[in-house]
């Protein structure tokens, strides 16, 4: 989809891009910390948790006199919230280092990598949830290992951003805090669980059975290989992995052949991802910021394990 | 170029091997540089497509690929050449076939008639048992049957080759009209242009199928040296025989030639030549002398043949028509002329030119005033010839005893006695009575006998000599006051007497001239002597030549024939203009055409492939030119012809031969439509309606080739840079007008100082102004100015008018008051040919038009 000149898109994103789910206004109380919203089923006086009738709610949360006024169903309880538990996990894979030097040769002008969209989303998510109040773990999954990155500020995320930036985010193994192995993140809790994966690896079993937490898989993948209408049809492409195996662009795009296989793919990963968790969002770096802070917004995403806004 | 390729089968093969390689190579190398990228999605993609192939179909770019085809279909359709087996192995073909074999003798030179038959004997072999065959060669209409064939070469050999050319086309035809059954005809033959180039064997090959068997013609021809032409020097008479010149040829080239030329006589060897080609000579000419003792010796009036021989030192140097046959006749006539001298004059005396016919005519001549009786020393002449005039007798012109002497002896010819009246002749008395006694001889009559009396007149004179049996010579039937002689033949003594009945001088009634004499004496002696069949009196006459020897006349002779020039020249066929050929091998006879449709032939088809090819090339150079330089706008590569093309369009070309009014010093000028309407009606010059106007001098002001000056003043007051430039605008042949000059005496000397070889003077009426478009009469004065200019470089360079003549010719209803007897027509043509002036300065002075205005007077 082409995306109007001047929206701001993923590639452009900062930690600092304000982000404030609509259902939830943040209200700076002492007494008021994270993310996680509580509805607790009791009537209250304050106009600010009253919301309409639902079918099925308690009779007793009407507010009877309101009905008779205006004769609409309203209904008040009492919401309160508490902080949250954020897991970041990042899948780095050889495959986001791409698009390499040699594509980008081709078209002439520096490209934005898969890795570098990869840590601008997760050190914003980051950034927003300290914000917030929430308690956040940044994991990097490297060769079988979890380099753990601890960030007890918002400050400690933008400082950490600028550091990435200046190493063209590829983080060198000092910036981390520590490192685990994958049996300790997977026994740790969280109450939600944010993966950063362009899926070519495959979804890990450990994964998709973890208990205890709404996941989210955030799939990173470029625009050129969403929409892959550049390739020409005189070059042979192949992959690294099995470089053996090596096409004819022509043979690609005959008949939209890869954006129909892409697309077959897509469905299957994410049918397989929603069986066990609640929310994919799949992301490009020509994702308009909007339109991914939206996605957020989703059943399983930033809402809460509270019922979403209907 | 292409035709003088010679492709073998083998060379093709290696090309196309060598093609393939190149191919493969490049492949490869094109392969190489195909740019792979890594495209990590394939990794999780499960695609049914076929990996990419070790060897792959590479789509190239179309220009390239085109042309390959075509170069590739130009080369098949050239190369390869379709065969089409005529008798296929054991399927019996038994249709009738006809083999001709062509015995010319542009055969003979590349091979034996030995080597001939047996290539003969074995193609007969081939044939025998797979069709009806008969076989026929060219030196008769005889057909020989199978039966025959197994000697044909012994035939061949017997026949040998004959000297006669031949004519295909009318071969076949005689062939045709006598075997109309054949259905496939062999022609055993060369590629001798003389042989085929009357036959259409394409349109008898809607009836028959005709084949070729080439004969000979291992490698290339060897020189052929051959006598083209044979004459006898210009000579008269006797003479005539003696000096020839022969002009002998050659066809080919580059090889220096020596040899012999041989003249012989009844197998007598006359005379000897040698002669010499150098590398680049084409043609020769010998003089040779024959020796007069042996040709006096011979017999008189005799047709001899002289054979002429050419032998060439060379070994290789083969020559098929080396001997050339030509008639000789030894011309030993002899003419006695009796006639008395008239004068000095050789004009007067019609004898003089009579003797000077018989000289041209062959004869010996000998003149006599009066005859005498006793024999001349020598031969006895064959023509006497006397002329009687008034004051002879006749014993002193009449050869009596010439003629009475013959009756003792037996001479084989008869002698002609010719007698003839002169002009002034009045009384033909005597003439009559030398006419009876020769009619009479040898009985001699003493007086002259009565009936000769008193011959006053041509008709008695005619008269007596029909009464005396004398048989009339020209003239109509029974009218034999018209003829020109009469005739008598004594058969005694073996003569013809011809008594003229008019003078041989130049007459206007009798219709003889001095320039026809020689033919009517010719007319005259052959129809006397019965001559008509041999060629009496040229010596060396024309020996024939036989063209075609099926269509010669039962006389002529093929074996001595000369050997025609078709055949000589050894002019060969090409061999897509002659019929499939036949080859004989070891496997068989194939029937090989040298292109698969002959009705059209491929080489231009070839030519414009080789263009597109060409065009391609060029157009991909020019492409890719484009292509680099702007990589990054690929639509300007795209669609760069269509820029072009638009460009073109877009930038006209302006038109020439326009001229502009260019004006200096003027108030607004109104638009000039009404002037530039008379201009174009008058002339073909494009006058703009829109004039260029300055007020000062300006750069743009001295590109014009004229400028028009309101008043002197504005170049009085110029500065000094200003005025240089237009004085050197004058001198570069600017013409300048300056109107109201008033005298303008400062402008003048300014001038003038500049240009002191100029000259100022009033215009006179001569002037080119006057004269250079319109005849104008005079120019129109201003009070007491008139028209003045500056002479300069053979030109006039500035015109000063007087009163304000711009304003005349553009406001016709206002004129100036100095103009008022001046009308606006001669306004316009004074305008005009200032123009034309302006233009062209003096045109009507070049020359350059003359010839062309001569050439149209006369």
């Amino acid at each position: 989809m082409q995306v109007p000149l001047g929206t701001p898109v993923l590639r452009q994103l900062t930690p600092f891009h304000g982000f404030e789910p609509s259902h939830q206004r943040y209200v700076p109380l002492s007494r008021f910390h994270g993310s996680q919203r509580l509805n607790l089923m009791r009537p209250t006086r304050m106009p600010a948790s009253s919301r309409r009738y639902n079918h099925g709610d308690p009779v007793n949360l009407i507010d009877w006199r309101a009905y008779a006024r205006n004769e609409q169903l309203v209904v008040r309880e009492q919401n309160d919230e508490a902080s949250c538990r954020l897991m970041l996990l990042i899948d780095e894979q050889p495959t986001l280092d791409w698009p390499d030097a040699v594509i980008e040769q081709r078209f002439g002008h520096s490209l934005c990598t898969k890795r570098e969209l990869t840590w601008r989303l997760a050190l914003h998510l980051s950034y927003q949830s300290l914000k917030w109040g929430d308690a956040v773990r940044l994991y990097c999954l490297r060769d079988g290992q979890a380099l753990s990155l601890t960030l007890r500020s918002q400050v400690d995320a933008a400082i950490f951003f600028e550091k990435m930036l200046a190493q063209k985010f590829i983080a060198p193994l000092d910036l981390f805090n520590e490192r685990k192995t994958l049996d300790v993140v997977r026994a740790e809790r969280c109450d939600l669980l944010f993966w950063f994966s362009d899926g070519f690896a495959g979804l890990p079993d450990w994964l998709l059975q973890k208990k205890g937490a709404l996941g989210c898989w955030v799939q990173v993948l470029s625009t050129l290989e969403v929409d892959p209408s550049w390739l020409k049809g005189d070059d042979s492409y192949f992959d690294e992995s099995q470089a053996v195996r090596e096409y004819m662009g022509a043979a690609l795009l005959q008949e939209n052949y890869l954006q129909k296989a892409i697309g077959r793919w897509q469905e299957e990963m994410s049918g397989q991802w929603l069986k066990h968790h609640r929310n994919h969002i799949l992301v490009t770096d020509d994702t308009p910021i909007q339109s991914y802070l939206m996605s957020l917004e989703k059943p399983g995403g930033l809402s809460g394990r509270g019922r979403g806004p209907s | 170029m292409i035709q003088d390729v010679i492709w073998s089968l083998n060379a093709v093969g290696y090309l196309g091997i060598l093609l393939i390689a190149g191919g493969l190579i490049l492949w490869f190398i094109v392969r190489r540089q195909k740019q792979r990228l890594w495209l990590p999605v394939l990794r999780v993609i499960k695609l049914d497509l076929t990996v990419l192939p070790k060897f792959r179909w590479i789509h190239p770019p179309l220009w390239p690929l085109l042309c390959f085809f075509l170069a590739c279909l130009a080369l098949g359709i050239y190369l390869f050449e379709p065969t089409e087996p005529v008798i296929k192995g054991d399927n019996l073909d038994l249709r009738p076939t006809h083999v001709f074999f062509d015995l010319s003798p542009s055969l003979a030179l590349t091979f034996s008639a030995a080597q001939y038959g047996e290539e003969g004997q074995r193609l007969l072999d081939q044939l025998r048992d797979k069709a009806k065959l008969t076989f026929s060669f060219s030196t008769g209409p005889e057909i020989f049957t199978a039966a025959d064939s197994h000697d044909v070469s012994k035939k061949i050999n017997a026949l040998g080759f004959h000297r006669a050319g031949l004519k295909l086309g009318a071969a076949v035809d005689r062939l045709l009209q006598k075997a109309p059954d054949i259905e496939h005809l062999v022609i055993v033959s060369d590629r001798d242009q003389g042989t085929w180039e009357d036959f259409n064997w394409r349109y008898l090959e809607k009836k028959m199928q005709i084949s070729w068997l080439s004969a000979g013609m291992g490698g290339a021809l060897p020189d052929n040296v051959f006598i083209d032409e044979l004459k006898p020097r210009d000579q008269s008479g006797f003479q005539k025989n003696l000096a020839w010149t022969v002009l002998m040829r050659r066809t080919g080239q580059g090889k220096a030639l020596r040899g012999q030329l041989k003249a012989e006589l009844e197998g007598r060897q006359l005379a000897a030549h040698d002669w010499q080609f150098g590398p680049d000579g084409k043609s020769l000419e010998v003089d040779i002398a024959l020796p007069q003792e042996i040709l006096l010796q011979q017999t008189q009036d005799k047709l001899l043949v002289l054979n002429w021989e050419i032998s060439a030192s060379g070994p290789g140097d083969l020559l098929i028509d080396n001997t050339f046959r030509s008639w000789l006749q030894v011309q030993n006539q002899k003419a006695l002329l009796i006639s008395r001298p008239r004068g000095e004059m050789f004009l007067d005396d019609s004898v003089f030119h009579l003797k000077t016919s018989l000289e041209v005519l062959g004869f010996r001549t000998q003149r006599v005033d009066q005859w005498s009786p006793q024999p001349a020393l020598g031969m006895p002449p064959t023509l006497l010839l006397t002329e009687v005039t008034p004051e002879s007798t006749m014993r002193s012109f009449c050869p009596i005893e010439a003629v009475s002497r013959r009756a003792n002896s037996t001479p084989q010819h008869d002698l002609q006695a010719w007698i003839l009246p002169s002009a002034d002749l009045l009384d033909f008395g005597e003439i009559c009575y030398c006419f009876a006694s020769l009619l009479q001889a040898p009985q001699v009559i003493l007086e002259r006998p009565a009936y000769c009396d008193k011959l006053e007149h041509r008709d008695q004179y005619v008269g007596v000599l029909q009464s005396l049996g004398a048989v009339q010579l020209g003239g109509s039937v029974d009218s034999p006051l018209g003829a020109l002689g009469m005739t008598f033949r004594n058969a005694a003594t073996k003569t013809k007497i011809l008594a003229f009945t008019v003078p041989l001088n130049p007459m206007q009634k009798g219709g003889i001239s001095f320039g026809q004499l020689p033919l009517m004496i010719q007319s005259v002696w052959k129809f006397l002597s019965g001559e008509s069949t041999v060629p009496a009196f040229g010596s060396g006459a024309v020996w024939p030549r036989i063209e075609d020897i099926s269509t010669s006349l039962a006389s002529d002779d093929p074996a001595t024939s000369n050997v025609p020039l078709a055949e000589s020249l050894l002019r060969q066929m090409a061999t897509d203009q002659l019929p499939p050929q036949l080859s004989v091998s070891s496997q068989g006879i194939i029937r090989q055409s040298s292109l698969a449709s002959r009705e059209r032939d491929a080489r231009p088809w070839i030519y414009l492939c080789l263009s597109l090819v060409v065009l391609a090339i060029w157009l991909e150079a020019l492409g890719y030119g484009f292509a680099r330089m702007f990589q990054k706008q690929s639509w300007v590569a795209r669609w760069f012809g269509l820029i072009i093309f638009i460009s073109y369009l877009s930038h006209p070309d302006s038109a020439e031969g326009q001229v502009r009014m260019n004006a200096l010093g003027y108030a607004p000028l109104p638009q000039l439509t009404s002037i530039r309407r008379e201009v174009a009606a008058r002339t073909s010059i494009d006058f703009l309606e829109s004039a260029q106007q300055f007020n000062s001098i300006q750069r743009e002001t001295l590109l014009d080739p004229w400028l028009w000056v309101a008043q002197p003043q504005i170049l009085e007051n110029l500065d000094r840079s200003h005025w240089s430039e237009v004085m050197a605008w004058l001198q570069r042949g600017g013409f300048l007008i300056v109107e109201n000059h008033g005298g303008a005496q400062r402008l003048k000397q300014q001038i003038l100082e500049q240009n002191p070889q100029g000259v100022w003077k009033p215009i006179p009426p001569d002037h080119e102004l006057m004269r250079s478009f319109h005849l104008l009469a005079s120019l129109p004065q201003c009070g007491q100015f008139v028209w003045e200019g500056f002479h300069f470089d053979q030109r006039i360079a500035v015109v000063l008018v007087p009163g304000d003549f711009m304003r005349m010719l553009l406001d016709e209803r206002n004129p100036p008051a100095c103009f008022s007897k001046f009308s606006h027509e001669q306004a316009v043509r004074v305008f005009i040919n200032l123009l034309m002036v302006a233009l062209a300065t003096d045109y009507k002075k070049d020359q350059i038009h003359l010839p062309e205005i001569l050439k149209r007077l006369r």
